[in-house]
């Protein structure tokens, strides 16, 4: 009886004082993040979650290790690159306790962040919003115009909820300008005139690229201007459809689209490049369409085709397809870790915007780490203190923090400190600015033996000319 | 068309007017050939005297069934067998009036049929084969030879595959059966004993059918079978052919989750109406000669035929309703074996067999509302095998067996040609092309190496009643890592009423040559993609299953049987379908762990054989699924089934009638994903199936005998979502109705 008394007293003894000291504590507490991906529609790319993951992953291992009582849960969901399946999604996200929401293309980001202009006030999220795949060059900015003055204020985002993950595709069609102009000053054809065919989808991310061509065509190709055959196609139409192939024919016709965007006229002359701005599923029905034809003005892409569905769909029809997209990693130490992690993880390479996806996760961690200083309740953590710590993640005084558990364990202790940190991402530095937005390096690309292969990179960090690196 | 039904009519009449005249000695017209034992040493049980009280049933019958799927080809009993053995009998086919070897399957506790009405899929203990997944994770063979179109792994398991009046029984080995069979027997192996004919035997059988048969009266359809056999002492000869025409129209998807909606471009093609000119015309062939020159040789050819035949309104989610996609394939195989016993200890055996597929010109696929082009898919195989083995008795009480086997298949790569029925770019109506590279392999060669040992018998005289059986084997396959496989086997007949065993196993499943060099281009979507020719996924690898099962079996008195296994089965890298933007690639995931139990009871009441039936598993948490679940995917949490099998030869009657409630089926992943990543389930239901025919009739005396039967299937026309992938759930067929008129010599 004695005995067992004692024991139970040392058993209780114990358990109040969590086994001894330093032992971890019991975690508690769940802090969620919405994430929106598309997963079955014609932008999909499943590994852009598994890179997600791996974030969660690292960020519950350093706040394990540093005996934190909440854990991050990034709560999976799928877009169907659907801008209204998004902000049903996003809504359900937030009323469910979300404290950050990770979306995915220009539609849908600009879909998610709409609820906090539209007239409905009681439909705002007021939580922050990530994009890893939002390029259109109108999100984040404060110039933007639009008819539709709720589309306007979106694009300004003068409440600040928006953060674009990735840099936009405006230096994206400047450096395929660029290497267009590198032939014959872009008169691959030899007829003495500059004139593209622009392929794209008719939604915000099509719009704007396109119209990012046509800026940089007329701004290095000032004399004579370029000509332009311009055809959009609906954001949703099916990847089987023929309309792919009535689209191919028409853009090598020798029609030119009128600046006021009228009906074609007839010019005499074929394109000396298509370029096609569209989600992936449609980049391969484009190419396929295209190589049907048998049609010969160079086609380059932008980055939507640097996607693995790309390749398995096309097969071998996808080689020697070229383009411009972001690079796959950045940052030497960052990159490298998060890849060897990755693929640690998951037994298959890396793929386009992986390691985006990633950064914009970890974004999110080190937010929610960096407010919950401040916060002794996590519970009771608010969309605009995550939102603001995120804002003071890029401060070049503070210190530098890179990919992987035991750098957010350094975040950690910087934060314990009341110091600031510098994140260090694996796809770009990570830095926003006053727009909230990044910049990268860039890459030309090109499919060999059914991969996607550098061909060149460019810095678009340093400055706009995104001169070519070595 | 007509004629056929003029002809059933008139065979009607004649059969109604033979069943109001019933024969004076009904036994004589019983013709069942005494059915004999898989090898020529082994010995046969008893022909059943249906006019005698020994055709009412007795459970001796059911207790002492034989059986050779488990020990490779030596008949044995099952009580005693290294395996859970399931049989289906000749009398069982016949009184239940199954069409395919897909009906037997689907009643195999354990087993879940899924039909995607082109190629069924059998999933297995809380395991589904996955996209289009066929019989991949069984093997299938017809008395002891492989049988399956080998590119995709899968057998022809509808009326294609054998016509079933050859087929003497039917036995289903769960469990993992490699260290015998090698790559493949992976979670059950299906054996198809034929008959094995004394005398000159015959059947005619024509059927009349009605599918989806609202109000009795459905789609039509229309099979006729024939079969012939004579059996001497030295020689033996048995063949049949089997042709059948169904039409399964009027079918609608319906709504399965939340996400999928109706209205929505993603999901709209699924809701287009009910399925048109949705034809079927699987026609099977037959052959098989064993020359027995002495009781210690024996020399066998079998050879067959399948056309797999059918119109696929439903098989791919990018040719849904198209009313025009046709998926035909021709099988063909054959084997020749010679067994020889030298002595009494030592027997051997060499067996050679060669088989080719591929699909007919009449394949034809179409992409939903878009007919500008149409598609034939281009694979196809020749495989050679050959096996040795040689067996030595030791002490008159233990078999020592050591097996070598080697398969050579030569595959042609699955890629799809596009014929173009409207002018598009530089192409002209009638133009085609090859969607493969010009420097893409076309042809690649998949080769395994197997050598086995096993040693089997009753080793301790002082323990008669234990039978251990141990077999390891390794296989070396061209494409992957060496695979070894194992087998431990004890079972114990602590008396004569009551029998148990304890199986361990392990065994793998290599990916197919479909699931490894497939191209896609198909359209732009939904193909399944050869992993080993996409950047995107690792390499994909043979999946592994160890398993571990407890069998009992117990005679009560003399009417009731109860038997019961519970089982754990572990599968290391599950080979699933990962949707990769809009296709799917093949690519390992994790490990399954399934706890599970099958429970049969039969009760011997004279004329009536009253059973039960109840399966059911569990399958545990794992990091991809962090909670446990009784529905698995795609395959029912439970599965309960009640019924009666009636043999009345005085009233010249048989029968069965059962009910069976199957539980909440898991969703596949692929449609998890749809639903927005949220799990879910389809619905129980509830089937009624219910079967009459004569038994004994022989109105014009000798050994002449009609036939008449009548089976409806799912009486309550029940119309259950079964999974599927590609963000759509299958229908299902309504009710049945069926009238058999069979001639027997």
């Amino acid at each position: 009886m004695q005995r067992t008394t004692v024991v139970s007293a040392v058993l209780a003894v114990s358990f109040a004082f969590g086994f001894g000291c330093g032992a971890p504590m019991k975690p508690t507490k769940t802090v969620k993040i919405g994430v929106i991906i598309d997963r079955t529609g014609n932008n999909a790319e499943p590994s852009w979650s598994d890179a997600v993951k791996l974030a969660e992953k690292h960020a519950n291992a350093a706040l394990t290790k540093a005996g934190k009582d909440y854990r991050l849960s990034y709560e999976l969901n799928n877009s169907q690159n659907d801008p209204a399946t998004a902000v049903q999604q996003a809504t359900a996200l937030v009323q469910g306790g979300a404290r950050a929401l990770i979306v995915d293309s220009s539609q849908n980001d600009v879909a998610v962040n709409k609820l906090h202009y539209d007239a409905d006030m009681g439909n705002d999220l007021n939580v922050p919003i990530m994009c890893g795949g939002c390029t259109a060059g109108t999100i984040n900015n404060p110039n933007a115009t639009a008819t539709d003055m709720v589309d306007q204020a979106t694009n300004r985002n003068a409440l600040g909820w928006n953060f674009r993950g990735i840099m936009a595709s405006r230096l994206v069609a400047k450096v395929l300008v660029k290497e267009m102009l590198k032939t014959a000053n872009g008169d691959a054809n030899g007829d003495g005139k500059f004139k593209l065919a622009l392929y794209g989808s008719d939604e915000a991310f099509g719009r704007a690229t396109l119209g990012d061509l046509r800026s940089f065509a007329n701004a290095l190709h000032p004399t004579p201007l370029p000509t332009y055959k311009e055809i959009r196609h609906g954001a949703t139409v099916d990847a089987n459809a023929t309309s792919w192939a009535t689209d191919t024919a028409k853009l090598v016709e020798q029609t030119e689209t009128p600046t006021d965007g009228g009906m074609p006229v007839a010019d005499g002359t074929t394109p000396d490049y298509v370029v096609v701005a569209n989600f992936s599923a449609q980049q391969a029905a484009t190419v396929r369409a295209y190589k049907t034809g048998m049609y010969t003005p160079k086609m380059f892409h932008v980055h939507t085709f640097r996607i693995n569905n790309v390749i398995t769909t096309l097969g071998a029809l996808a080689e020697g397809s070229e383009g411009v997209s972001h690079v796959l990693i950045d940052n030497a130490e960052a990159g490298d870790l998060f890849k060897s992690e990755f693929e640690k993880e998951y037994g298959k390479p890396i793929a386009y915007r992986d390691a985006t996806y990633y950064d914009i996760a970890m974004m999110f961690a080190l937010g929610v780490m960096n407010a919950a200083q401040t916060q002794t309740d996590v519970d009771k953590l608010t969309g605009t203190e995550v939102r603001d710590a995120v804002r003071k993640l890029s401060d070049p005084a503070g210190d530098v923090v890179k990919t992987g558990a035991d750098e957010l364990g350094k975040a950690l202790t910087a934060f314990g400190a009341g110091k600031a940190v510098n994140y260090l991402g694996a796809s770009s530095p990570m830095d926003f600015d006053a727009n909230q937005t990044v910049r990268s390096k860039l890459a030309r690309y090109k499919v060999e033996n059914g991969k996607f292969v550098d061909a060149a990179k460019f810095d678009c960090v340093t400055n706009d000319d995104c001169n070519a690196l070595p | 068309m007509y004629s056929s039904r003029l002809l059933l009519v008139v065979l009607w009449t004649l059969s109604s007017f033979a069943f109001a005249q019933p024969a004076a000695d009904a036994g004589v017209s019983a013709v069942v050939p005494t059915p004999e034992a898989a090898t020529p040493a082994s010995s046969a049980p008893p022909p059943i005297d249906d006019s005698s009280e020994e055709a009412m049933f007795a459970l001796e019958e059911v207790w002492t069934t034989k059986v050779v799927t488990a020990s490779g080809g030596v008949e044995e009993d099952a009580l005693s067998a290294a395996a859970n053995v399931f049989t289906v009998t000749r009398q069982d086919l016949n009184r239940r009036g199954y069409r395919s070897l897909a009906e037997v399957l689907s009643q195999v506790p354990g087993l879940f049929v899924v039909d995607d009405l082109v190629v069924p899929s059998v999933n297995v203990r809380g395991v589904s084969g996955g996209l289009r997944a066929g019989s991949r994770i069984i093997k299938v063979m017809i008395d002891g030879q492989e049988v399956s179109y080998r590119p995709e792994l899968t057998a022809f398991l509808g009326p294609e595959f054998i016509p079933l009046d050859l087929v003497e029984r039917v036995e289903i080995a769960k469990g993992p059966l490699s260290a015998i069979y090698g790559a493949n027997a992976f979670l059950a192996t299906v054996n198809v004993i034929t008959r094995k004919p004394t005398g000159a035997t015959g059947t005619v059988l024509l059927r009349h059918q009605r599918l989806n048969a609202t109000n009795f009266w459905g789609q039509p359809g229309t099979a006729v079978q024939a079969t012939a056999g004579w059996g001497s002492e030295k020689l033996s000869l048995l063949a049949g052919v089997h042709a059948e025409q169904a039409d399964r129209s009027g079918l609608t998807v319906t709504q399965s989750f939340p996400e999928q909606r109706p209205d929505s471009p993603a999901f709209r093609n699924f809701f287009r109406g009910p399925s048109q000119q949705d034809l079927a015309t699987p026609l099977s062939g037959f052959f098989t000669a064993t020359l027995t020159p002495s009781t210690s040789t024996s020399l066998s050819l079998q050879a067959g035929l399948q056309v797999l035949d059918s119109m696929a309104e439903f098989r791919t989610p990018s040719s849904v309703l198209t009313h025009a996609s046709r998926v035909a394939y021709r099988n063909a195989y054959g084997q020749l074996k010679w067994q020889q016993a030298v002595g009494d200890r030592f027997s051997f055996s060499l067996q050679a067999g060669l088989s080719q597929g591929e699909p007919t010109r009449d394949l034809r696929l179409l992409l939903s509302d878009h007919l500008e082009s149409s598609y034939t898919q281009n694979d196809g195989y020749l495989a050679f095998d050959v096996a040795g083995l040689a067996s030595y008795r030791l002490l008159d009480r233990f078999t020592l067996t050591a097996g070598v086997d080697f398969t050579n298949e030569t595959h042609d790569v699955l890629f799809f040609t596009q014929r173009f029925n409207q002018a598009q770019g530089a192409f002209l109506p009638g133009d085609v092309q090859d969607i493969i590279g010009a420097d893409e392999r076309r042809v690649e060669v998949l080769r395994n190496f197997g050598v086995r040992l096993e040693g089997s018998g009753a080793p301790f005289t002082a323990l008669p009643g234990l039978t251990l059986s141990a077999g390891v084997r390794a296989d070396f396959p061209n494409l992957f890592n060496w695979q070894p496989s194992a087998r431990l086997a004890a079972a114990y007949r602590w008396s004569p009423s009551f029998s148990t065993k304890l199986i361990l196993g392990r065994a793998f499943q290599t990916p197919s040559a479909t699931m490894l060099f497939a191209r896609p281009g198909f359209g732009n979507s939904n193909n399944l993609v050869g992993n080993r020719v996409q950047a995107t996924e690792a390499p994909v690898q043979p999946q592994v299953v160890t398993s571990v099962e407890a069998v009992a079996s117990a005679k009560v008195g003399e009417r009731l049987l109860l038997d019961g296994a519970a089982y754990f089965q572990r599968v290391d890298n599950v080979v699933f379908f990962k949707k990769v933007g809009s296709n799917f690639v093949a690519t390992n995931r994790g490990d399954s762990s399934v706890v599970g139990v099958e429970l049969n009871a039969k009760l011997a009441f004279d004329w009536v054989l009253p059973y039960v039936q109840l399966s059911s598993q569990l399958v545990l948490p794992n990091q991809d699924r962090p909670e446990a679940s009784f529905a698995a995917e795609g395959f029912p949490a439970f599965v309960a089934a009640v019924g009666t099998d009636v043999r009345a030869p005085k009233a010249y009657l048989q029968g069965n009638v059962q009910v069976r409630v199957v539980g909440p089926r898991g969703a596949t992943q692929a449609n998890v994903e749809f639903n927005n990543l949220k799990p879910y389930t389809l619905p129980t239901y509830v089937l009624v199936d219910l079967g009459v025919s004569s038994l004994g009739l022989s109105p014009f005396g000798g050994s002449f005998e009609p036939q008449l039967g009548l089976t409806v299937k799912n009486l309550l026309d029940a119309r259950p979502a079964q999974p599927h992938s590609g963000g759509y759930d299958l229908p299902s067929l309504g009710r049945t109705v069926q009238l058999d008129v069979r001639f027997s010599l």
